[in-house]
């Protein structure tokens, strides 16, 4: 009988991928001082710039002066001292993130202008994103900033996850097939109906749920280590992903 | 507004999710994933499984090392068995391999070997014996008996009108078995899917992937991994 209440690291497989994660990586190094420690904070970065593009728009700014301010947030971050003041003992990614998105906009408001954008060392295609509709921000007024970054963050790790999967079976499948299984990542179950899909599919319903198995098992996998990549100790996983869920609550 | 038609949350339209509410999918990871054919360690996508499930026709292969002309005979949630030739000894044997190969995950190969290592300590009749054990270009393999009259599970409908001759073969499994647990080796994914039977009608137990040796670490192992085929595994 399996643990009903697994801790998702120590008794998952494939936990010895979460020893040290990116963001434990970043607060032992201080100040960014590492080299690791820098790919690791642009590699954070590149995949969690979303949610700080909600809460910007939330917060009042307009669609160019929004992407502008992400822009020059991350050059900074990225830049020497960027990580100047952070905790080493406590705090994850996300909390980490918002509140120096909040000290870098009070300090830009106070300043009433901003310096030459673009300067760092990191440079994301926001246009090109919004494009795609990976940020872009729909008017849901009962947010605040704060639920809006929240939200979007817990849509953002698990868009990384299901990318991850997605790229997985695209090696070897050539995709095919992952839209029509992809549905059967979500709970409640039964939402999907088995038989169909394994009609279209040309295989067998008990065929059909040996690779929802595997998928499901897999994307759980992935989605716990994409949201170990973000605290500062795996053992803080469960509560963030008790966070996460509250954060895609109403 | 757009809702989820199962939880209701309102669903955002930059959320890049491809259509999927994240609430849905959040709940999707909390739980359990079912326990549907027989389940690997984990730590990636189990390719010979889903691809046996998809009908993916598996390709032969030509040359391999000291084998020619492999052409598949079965594949499992882990490894692929071909039918190959022997050039040094001109026979004909069972060669099984890890179905992704040089990118195989640690856990999967530490249970390949164990497997090969497990199968290896058994000299008995009713046991497929593992010939040699080798690595080609980075490939892991071994090399067995080749048995070739298919397994149990396509005797069943004979045996079940053959009660004599299906207890008298169980009986061999039994002490086959038997004989495992008395050198320290635990099977532990016994079905009619893993006994071979041969031309004579004798069966011989094979696939040792998931067998526990007495003496092993158990890290191998993970505690909150369910190991097994569920429909014949033991209940506790």
């Amino acid at each position: 009988m399996p643990d009903p209440n697994p801790s998702p690291i120590e008794s998952r497989p494939g936990a010895g991928a979460f020893a040290s994660t990116q963001w434990s990586v970043i607060l032992r190094a201080g100040e960014g001082s590492s080299p690791d420690a820098g790919e690791a904070l642009e590699a954070l970065c590149r995949t969690y710039w979303p949610p700080l593009y909600a809460y910007v728009r939330r917060r009042g700014h307009a669609v160019h002066e929004a992407q502008d301010l992400v822009q020059e947030f991350l050059s900074r971050l990225l830049g020497q001292g960027g990580l100047h003041g952070v905790d080493r003992e406590k705090g994850r990614f996300r909390s980490f993130l918002l509140a120096s998105m909040n000290h870098f906009l009070t300090n830009e408001w106070h300043r009433g202008q901003r310096q030459k954008r673009g300067g760092g060392r990191i440079h994301l295609s926001l246009d090109q994103a919004l494009e795609e509709g990976v940020a872009d921000v729909e008017p849901v007024t009962q947010f605040t900033p704060e639920k809006a970054f929240e939200r979007r963050w817990a849509e953002t790790v698990l868009r990384s996850a299901l990318e991850r999967l997605r790229s997985e079976w695209g090696e070897r499948y050539q995709a095919r097939h992952f839209d029509d299984l992809k549905g059967f990542l979500l709970e409640p179950r039964g939402a999907v109906p088995l038989a169909e899909v394994a009609s279209r599919l040309g295989i067998t319903e008990p065929a059909l749920k040996s690779i929802v198995h595997r998928l499901r098992k897999r994307y759980g996998e992935l989605f716990r280590q994409e949201v170990a990549r973000t605290v500062g100790d795996p053992a803080e996983v469960e509560e963030e992903i008790r966070q996460l869920l509250a954060a895609l609550s109403e | 507004m757009n809702r989820c038609p199962k939880c209701a949350l309102v669903l955002s339209s930059a959320s890049s999710l491809e259509g999927l509410c994240p609430r849905c999918l959040l709940l999707g990871t909390l739980a359990d994933p079912g326990e549907e054919g027989q389940s690997g360690p984990g730590g990636e996508l189990e390719v010979a499984a889903v691809e046996a499930a998809l009908g993916i026709p598996l390709p032969g292969i030509e040359d391999f090392g000291d084998f020619r002309d492999l052409r598949p005979l079965a594949r499992g949630g882990m490894g692929i068995v071909y039918r190959a030739r022997q050039v040094s000894l001109n026979r004909q044997v069972a060669l099984k391999m890890i179905r992704s190969g040089r990118l195989a995950h640690e856990t999967d190969l530490r249970r390949f070997r164990s497997e090969a290592e497990a199968a290896a300590l058994l000299d008995h009749p009713n046991i497929v014996p593992i010939y040699e054990v080798g690595d080609h270009h980075g490939m892991p393999y071994f090399s067995m008996k080749l048995i070739e009259g298919g397994s149990l599970a396509s005797h069943l409908p004979r045996l079940r009108s053959d009660l004599r001759a299906g207890v008298g073969l169980l009986m061999r499994v039994a002490r086959a078995i038997h004989y495992a647990h008395e050198r320290g080796v635990l099977h532990r994914d016994l079905k009619p899917g893993n006994i071979l039977i041969d031309a004579q009608g004798e069966p011989h137990v094979t696939d040792f992937g998931l067998a526990k040796l007495a003496t092993q670490e158990t890290q191998v192992t993970l505690s909150a991994v369910i190991l097994g085929t569920p429909a014949y595994m033991s209940p506790e």
